[in-house]
């Protein structure tokens, strides 16, 4: 049955304050303090280059040009784009004759073109930081190693953050006997040495990046599901979820509607310390022989490669490790920002 | 408009008990109340009295574990509401009953916008468009009275005052017309004169659209004002309940009288406040008999095991006293009723 309200002139309240506060949203205000911390700053500026190398590798290093104009025909970025014309097409040794172009990427080699001609070589104007015992270029390699790095980093912490916010957000919503089980559940994963655990899971599947990515999820989630079990043991208390509930929402829309938004901040901080370990985890892993497949380049694969020339060839290890360094001390740098700017007890 | 007469909600000897690792607390112990529609039934008593717990006993939102409802009814539109699944439940839920809480400050989502938790609200319960949703917010963020609601619409909590956020959760347990308000204590977190403008408002509202409401509270100016019965809960149970004129003009149970005595009165300035000796027992341990017993000025050879009758004194309003049962006073030679006693509760 409908009835009808009607407005109540009476009861009003005075209207001095009709002005509402300055719409300053929680990620304005961390954002502010975020940048106050330089060393955060600049992880964050590192993490934006490598971002944009790995998304445009393809104009960064390989052997397809970015734009060729063969006789009367144009082909507009023949690296990104495949051409019927061009398939199996020798792009490295065509020259540009009269009326013709090429616009090459500014490290013309691909990842996988070896030269054995010029095999371990130092940094070169052609090479700019050598070649490995095949002859290929070590620069071009760790572009596109960037891509693998990057993605097993984002893929796996995601996935991992994923199930840990499943598995912490119902244990710490209904706790009781869920919440045993889960904990439980924890307990023997954090029992098992991780690395064991991995390289066991990975030998039992056929190489590939996917598997790797899939590894690494299921092995790191305990970190977030604790965190968010944390938060959602405090949150289930607070009154909007009781008010919520006697609203009449369903608990799955309480759980993943109304209480994981109120989570959900220091599910950032881990996952970006997250991204960080599995991008680690994937170049150990391909050190020692069980990452990704070659010759698909990645960082760890490249240190795997350089081991038997460390003893002169420095520009096969030194650069290659030093990508791993950067990216994990910047994503490092970038969740400790974070895990300060939004504590609110830091705040000025 | 619902006749007025009409029984919206009885709730019969509703028991909820905490099973917890010290023992099984009885917060809720044999409590029975009836509300009509377009009256208010006031639930007063002190912290820890089981007042909100029989206010979400109704909702049935009793955390659990360690609560549960272990007996009693619940009957609303002559349906028991303990019988109802869970899924009937949340239909319920918001639509027909609805409740707003103490704290305003917490009640709403931090993380969305007031318009937003409103029209998430109704679209819950009604089926209309997201645009009328919206529209609706704004029309109930109008009734309530707050200002400017095509601008508040989309203002997050932390944005609002304390008052204004309760306004907006009126607004919310509003937006379904219920038939029934359940109010745990809505002013309590206010300062005076916005406590005093929520309670109009409700008092309003009621008056358009002739839902009951059952306001929880432990304030006796706040009854006095806002309520047409009253049922004085102690120790998980109801002791006293009656008209709130006849109330005030005429309490009867010793606690009841220990209320009004404690309060502060400007006729009496400078006189040391009145207080009701001990404090309240423990809910896992309570005494046999009378739950009053040990602070009860009253209680001359009271039986220790049994407890009190429910007696009707006059019509429509009932205590649970033994001073009060004709046959337990006959026996041990007394007048039935509280005795003259000028130094209780000084």
């Amino acid at each position: 049955m409908q009835r009808h309200l009607e407005t109540s002139s009476l009861n009003t309240l005075p209207t001095e304050n009709v002005k509402s506060a300055p719409r300053q949203g929680y990620w304005h205000l961390v954002w502010r303090q975020f940048r106050r911390n330089k060393l955060a700053v600049v992880g964050l500026c590192v993490l934006a280059v490598l971002m944009g190398v790995a998304v445009f590798a393809p104009f960064l290093a390989g052997d397809k040009p970015i734009y060729l104009k063969m006789g009367n025909t144009t082909y507009l970025f023949p690296n990104v784009i495949s051409y019927r014309d061009l398939v199996n097409f020798d792009f490295p040794s065509w020259e540009a004759g009269a009326g013709e172009r090429i616009v090459r990427p500014p490290i013309p080699f691909a990842p996988e073109r070896s030269d054995l001609l010029r095999k371990l070589e130092g940094p070169t104007a052609d090479h700019w930081l050598g070649t490995d015992d095949r002859g290929r270029d070590v620069l071009s390699r760790m572009i596109w190693g960037t891509r693998i790095s990057m993605s097993v980093g984002f893929v796996a912490a995601g996935l991992a953050i994923l199930i840990g916010i499943i598995i912490g957000a119902l244990a710490g919503y209904y706790s009781g006997w869920v919440d045993m089980v889960a904990l439980r559940l924890i307990e023997i994963m954090l029992c098992f040495p991780t690395f064991i655990l991995i390289l066991a899971l990975i030998a039992f599947l056929p190489p590939s990046i996917y598997n790797i990515m899939i590894v690494l999820g299921i092995t790191g989630w305990t970190g977030a599901a604790r965190l968010v079990r944390g938060e959602f043991l405090k949150l289930r208390e607070s009154d909007f979820v009781t008010a919520a509930r006697a609203t009449g929402l369903r608990n799955s829309r309480i759980i993943f509607r109304h209480v994981l938004p109120n989570a959900l901040s220091p599910v950032f901080v881990t996952a970006t310390f997250g991204v960080a370990g599995a991008i680690l985890t994937e170049s150990a892993l391909s050190f020692l022989g069980f990452g990704v497949p070659p010759p698909a380049p990645s960082w760890g694969e490249l240190l795997s490669q350089s081991q038997r020339y460390v003893d002169f060839a420095w520009w096969l290890v030194t650069f290659p490790g030093a990508a791993i360094f950067i990216t994990v001390t910047a994503f490092n740098l970038v969740g400790d920002g974070l895990r300060d700017a939004m504590d609110p007890r830091m705040r000025q | 408009m619902t006749a007025t007469n009409e029984i919206v909600l009885a709730v019969r000897n509703l028991q909820t008990h905490f099973f917890t690792d010290a023992g099984v607390a009885r917060a809720v112990d044999d409590v029975s109340f009836e509300i009509r529609a377009g009256q208010t039934l006031a639930l007063v008593g002190e912290s820890g009295c089981g007042k909100s717990m029989s206010a979400l006993s109704i909702l049935r939102l009793v955390p659990s574990p360690p609560g549960r409802i272990v007996a009693g009814e619940i009957e609303f539109k002559g349906r028991d509401l303990l019988k109802f699944s869970e899924e009937e439940m949340r239909q319920i839920r918001g639509d027909d009953i609805s409740m707003i809480f103490q704290e305003p400050m917490t009640s709403l989502n931090p993380v969305f916008r007031v318009g937003a938790q409103i029209s998430a609200a109704i679209r819950l319960h009604r089926n209309v468009s997201e645009e009328e949703a919206r529209r609706q917010a704004i029309e109930l963020l109008a009734k309530v009275g707050i200002p400017a609601p095509e601008e508040r619409v989309d203002d997050y909590p932390h944005q609002m005052s304390g008052g204004m956020r309760q306004r907006a959760m009126i607004a919310m347990a509003l937006s379904c017309d219920p038939m029934l308000l359940i109010a745990d204590e809505p002013s309590t977190a206010l300062d005076v004169t916005i406590q005093a403008q929520i309670l109009a408002l409700l008092r309003d509202l009621q008056r358009d659209t002739g839902m009951a409401i059952l306001l929880i509270t432990h304030d006796l100016g706040v009854v006095a004002e806002n309520a047409d019965e009253v049922a004085v809960m102690y120790a998980g149970q109801i002791v006293e309940r009656a008209p709130v004129k006849e109330l005030f003009a005429n309490p009867q149970h010793p606690y009841t009288l220990g209320l009004f005595k404690s309060l502060p009165r400007l006729s009496k300035k400078g006189e040391k406040l009145a207080s009701i000796p001990g404090t309240v027992p423990n809910a896992t341990h309570f005494p046999t008999g009378c739950r009053f017993r040990m602070r009860c000025p009253y209680a001359e050879q009271v039986p220790s095991e049994q407890d009190p009758p429910l007696v009707e004194t006059t019509s429509g309003h009932t205590v649970k006293c033994w001073l009060y049962d004709k046959d337990f006073m006959d026996s041990t030679q007394r007048p039935v009723g509280l005795p003259d006693k000028e130094d209780a509760f000084k």
